[in-house]
């Protein structure tokens, strides 16, 4: 991985041309297309369908590398075929917020045992980003540390400067596919328009949240604030399939003579998750459940892993069907101990 | 130290395995059956008391067993109480059927820093299994540990597992403390709850012993509070964790607890880590 | 849903917590942005919290037997028109106390669906949203806009058949008629075989089965759902053989086929229940159009049985599969 990144200029759209180009090298291109009143992540074979007039899909990328559904062994009455899948993949659009996402779900899938799923898609899989000029209402990944413009997670970085894009070059994959095209040197006029540009996004973001909450998180587990909170939850897993940072999966077999060995996203907040075959549930109350959400990304994965794992698309605010709001909660619960 | 799940290739994938041995422990509503299994096509994998695996039936699931035998013996033991889908599955099987087996897998016991140490094993019910494989091994590595002490009980005397092998060791001169709730006839052990057992009769002397409860949750809680009468630091007592496990590896996240996986970092934990969690 | 009715409601909500009544289930402004949501009010300080407007949308009939089942007292509860049929129909089904609830009665013009209204404003700019007569008055930090009701107004709202509570303890608002309207169901009916399969095909795609249709549905309350893979254990005392032949009717594979069979499995189970709330479609974070498919049913309902559920005896009652019930507690 390069340490230095590299900056260029791009007169034209590169996002769709280099879709096209990847498309002839016979990569599976997946970007943001329009679907209905939202935009969402497809496998495309015309880049004129790509559409990046959006703040941030409707789900994440996550799908494409950590599918909902994947087969993992096919089995008859023993092992048939294991499911490998290293198909030449490029995720073309993916906001900053998204892509490091992907490089927290790194933590999860590549340290310790290296799950062979994860790696044979993530080895396979070019990622080139496109920086947030603008934020909406939900996001507020400034307040977690991550910049609208930030690069960790991707292989080459586009921002739109308007008629030309300014290329970040951040790992020796995006080098390579550079090298396909005619690019410009980064002018002074440039540099300085892309900072604007970085600047204005930031301070455009109205929504904060108070991360660093590890004291009071450990201090306030048994509260009745949780209680509280759980009030309007309905349980339901939209939060966590919708997250580009939730990982949580379960392991099924269809078929009972033959067939497949599947994994799929699963929910903590699911009354089945922690069900156990005694009938015993530690988590058997909804609060408990929406309770262990928060502490899982902003406590438990901090000791774990270091790192916090909210990268602040604001996807579980906007799409909650009961006005659950991560920053809500987590500042509320400041306050409330505060006075 | 092992790095589990050394040698399987890719983790999610079971190694081949045949029954070669079914003894049926108790009868019932409540079966427990050991199933001795043997690796198909390969060596057995070196693990360490206290490792589990997660056996695999195809059409069914995955459960997670500790292993009940020690490395010290052949092949592997593996002590199934009928329970659910795949437990009952296991159930109907034959001596030559084949099943999968992912493993060494989760956090085991720390036996090589317990050498010198005097060793006392309180298990209950089908809690005995993981504490077998730590007293067998301490029988075949005698001279490496100081004292062995084995505390046992169930609710009757039917419901007790490994009871031929118990007994045979109480003829052979190991200190063994069997009890069963309820008098019963014919019954020449003590009669009790396994804590009182523990608190009436053994009395063990904390100073350089190390002590391991497995069981049902009210008979550990009640455990751990005689030990701590009887002076033992929590740093001295060892304990396993049930949760629902499904990929065993550390990933799926289900059986996360404050953010260690039992199915990694545990199912073994000392209990000074474990009351310093969140939730428990 | 306007500024009047708003002020008679924190009155009657003062009287109710002086009288007799623990808490009461009202709406309140979400606190960064316009939306409302439900909350829990038990002292009269907490009276400012209440809104209500065309955002007041969610259905208070789930909480309230949460509330219920965790306190002792009398519940009050703000309830619209499709609401207060939900609470109704679910005293028939013995999941209500109709003795520990007192409904106060809304009755409603339409709710605004707040996703088309962040289509036309930033959530952050918006600082109030009223009702007057006819348009919804937006109040945003740079000016007042004026938008005519119909235009922001739930396509589900439309074919509203009871805009005014019918069970109630008190009712504000002035009385507004229903009407029954399938004319979008027809059109769908109008469609060949393939081509409806090709339309629901498409929709269900989208479907991540994240279940927030059916937690949000409030007839959607069993503890055994069938459409989740039943790895259930139902006691300590359940022999393994149960929790082994536990049927599993759908496993977790997502994808279009699969997806209309959880829906289609849902929505039968509430042939003759479905009292028109819309928070299925609501909830949906995919925008699947599911109340086309309650309404379907519903109109099978009304052609096939002649059924419409609105009295005190259950649809499946009439279908001679339930014992029909002692008539309910009065009224």
């Amino acid at each position: 991985m390069d340490n230095k990144i590299k900056a260029m200029i791009y007169d034209g759209n590169f996002l769709r041309d280099v879709a096209e180009k990847l498309l002839e090298k016979g990569y599976r291109v997946i970007a943001p297309i329009k679907s209905g009143n939202y935009f969402i992540f497809r496998e495309i074979d015309n880049p004129e369908r790509i559409s990046l007039n959006f703040i941030n899909t409707k789900k994440s990328a996550k799908e494409f590398l950590f599918p909902q559904n994947e087969g993992l062994i096919r089995y008859r009455e023993w092992i048939e075929e294991i499911l490998l899948d290293s198909k030449k993949r490029a995720i073309i659009g993916i906001r900053p917020c998204d892509a490091k996402a992907i490089t927290l779900l790194d933590e999860v899938f590549l340290k310790g045992f290296k799950d062979p799923y994860y790696e044979a898609r993530r080895k396979n899989t070019i990622i080139i980003g496109y920086a947030c000029n603008e934020t909406g209402d939900y996001c507020f990944c400034s307040s977690l540390g991550l910049s609208p413009h930030e690069t960790e997670g991707m292989d080459i970085l586009v921002t739109n400067l308007g008629d030309r894009n300014y290329l970040e070059v951040i790992t020796d994959k995006g080098d390579e596919i550079i090298g396909l095209f005619d690019v410009k040197e980064v002018t002074d006029e440039d540099g300085k328009r892309k900072h604007e540009l970085e600047r204005k996004a930031v301070e455009s973001t109205t929504r904060k949240i108070v991360s660093d909450m590890k004291d009071v998180l450990v201090n306030n587990f048994n509260s009745d604030y949780w209680r509280k909170v759980a009030f309007n939850c309905i349980g339901c897993g939209t939060c966590t399939f919708l997250c580009p940072t939730c990982f949580c999966f379960d392991m099924l077999d269809e078929g009972e003579k033959e067939g497949i060995r599947y994994r799929a996203w699963d929910s903590c907040q699911f009354p089945l998750y922690t069900l156990e075959s005694s009938s015993h549930n530690p988590r058997r109350e909804k609060w408990q459940r929406l309770r262990n959400r928060f502490y899982d990304k902003f406590l438990y994965t901090v000791e774990s892993k270091g790192k916090v794992f909210c990268v602040g698309c604001g996807r579980c605010i906007s799409d909650c069907p009961a006005g659950v709001d991560i920053t809500e909660v987590m500042n509320g619960l400041l306050k409330e101990v505060s006075e | 130290m092992i790095d589990i799940g050394a040698e399987m290739e890719n983790p999610y994938v079971p190694f081949k395995a045949e029954i070669i041995d079914i003894r049926q422990e108790v009868k019932g509503v409540r079966a427990i059956k050991t199933f001795r299994m043997r690796l198909v096509g390969r060596e057995r994998f070196d693990y360490k008391p206290g490792h589990g695996c997660l056996v695999s039936v195809f059409g069914r699931g995955e459960s997670w067993f500790t292993i009940a035998n020690s490395p010290t013996r052949p092949d592997l033991e593996f002590s199934v109480l009928k329970t659910g889908k795949v437990t009952t599955k296991l159930h109907e099987l034959e001596v030559g059927d084949i099943v999968g087996l992912r493993g060494p897998l989760g956090t085991p016991f720390p036996v090589d820093e317990w050498k010198g140490k005097n060793i006392i094993t309180i298990g209950g019910g089908i809690g005995q299994t993981p504490l077998r494989s730590v007293y067998q091994y301490v029988i075949d590595n005698y001279d490496d540990y100081g004292e062995l002490t084995i505390v046992y009980g169930a609710r009757t005397s039917r419901d007790l597992v490994y009871k031929d092998e118990l007994m045979q060791l109480i003829d052979e001169g190991y200190n063994v403390y069997l009890s069963v709730d309820m008098q019963e006839e014919g019954w020449e052990h003590f009669v009790g709850y396994v804590p009182d057992n523990l608190r009436f009769n053994v009395k063990p002397d904390p100073d350089n012993t190390i002590a391991i409860t497995c069981g049902p949750p009210i008979m550990i809680t009640l455990t751990l509070r005689v030990l701590k009468e009887l002076g033992f630091k929590e740093d001295q007592v060892y304990t396993t964790l049930e949760r629902r496990m499904k990929c065993g590896i550390g990933k799926c996240g289900r059986c996360r607890l404050d953010g260690k996986y039992v199915c990694r970092d545990g199912p073994v934990f000392r209990y000074d880590r474990l009351s310093s969690l969140l939730e428990s | 849903m306007d500024e009047n009715t708003l002020k008679k409601l924190k009155e009657k909500c003062r009287e109710m917590l002086k009288e007799d009544v623990e808490v009461i289930i009202v709406y309140t402004r979400k606190e960064s942005e316009p939306k409302e949501i439900l909350t829990v009010i038990e002292s009269p300080d907490e009276i400012e919290k209440i809104t209500l407007s065309p955002l007041s949308a969610n259905n208070p009939a789930k909480h309230l037997i949460h509330e219920l089942k965790n306190r002792s007292g009398k519940i009050g509860v703000v309830a619209k028109g499709c609401d207060s049929r939900a609470i109704k129909q679910l005293i028939n089904e013995g999941k209500i106390d109709r003795e520990r609830v007192h409904i106060i009665g809304i009755s409603c013009p339409g709710i605004i669906d707040y996703r088309k209204l962040i289509t036309k404003f930033k959530p952050s700019e918006v600082k109030k949203v009223t009702l007057s007569g006819d348009t919804v008055l937006v109040q945003t930090v740079n000016d007042e806009q004026r938008i005519p009701l119909d235009k922001l107004i739930y396509e589900n709202c439309l074919y509203c058949t009871h805009p005014t509570p019918q069970e109630y303890d008190s009712l504000l608002g002035e009385v507004r008629e229903g009407r029954r309207d399938f004319s979008d169901i027809e059109e769908l009916e109008k469609m060949s075989q393939e081509e409806r399969w090709n339309y629901w095909i498409g929709e269900l795609e989208k479907c991540i089965r994240c279940f927030a249709c059916r937690n949000a549905c409030p007839f959607c309350y069993c503890t055994e759902c069938l459409v989740d893979p039943t790895d259930l254990a139902i006691s300590p005392m359940s022999p393994a053989e149960e929790k082994a032949s536990y049927p599993r009717f759908l496993g977790k594979t997502v994808n279009a086929q699969d997806n209309l069979f959880y829906h289609l499995l849902r929505v039968i189970h509430h042939a003759g229940r479905c009292v028109g709330c819309g928070e299925c479609e609501r909830a949906c974070p995919m925008d699947i159009p599911l109340r086309k498919l309650e309404r379907k049913l519903e109109k099978e309902v009304i052609e096939v049985f002649g059924y419409i559920p609105d009295g005190d005896v259950p649809f499946l009652a009439r279908l001679d599969i339930l014992p029909e019930k002692e008539t309910t507690s009065g009224r």
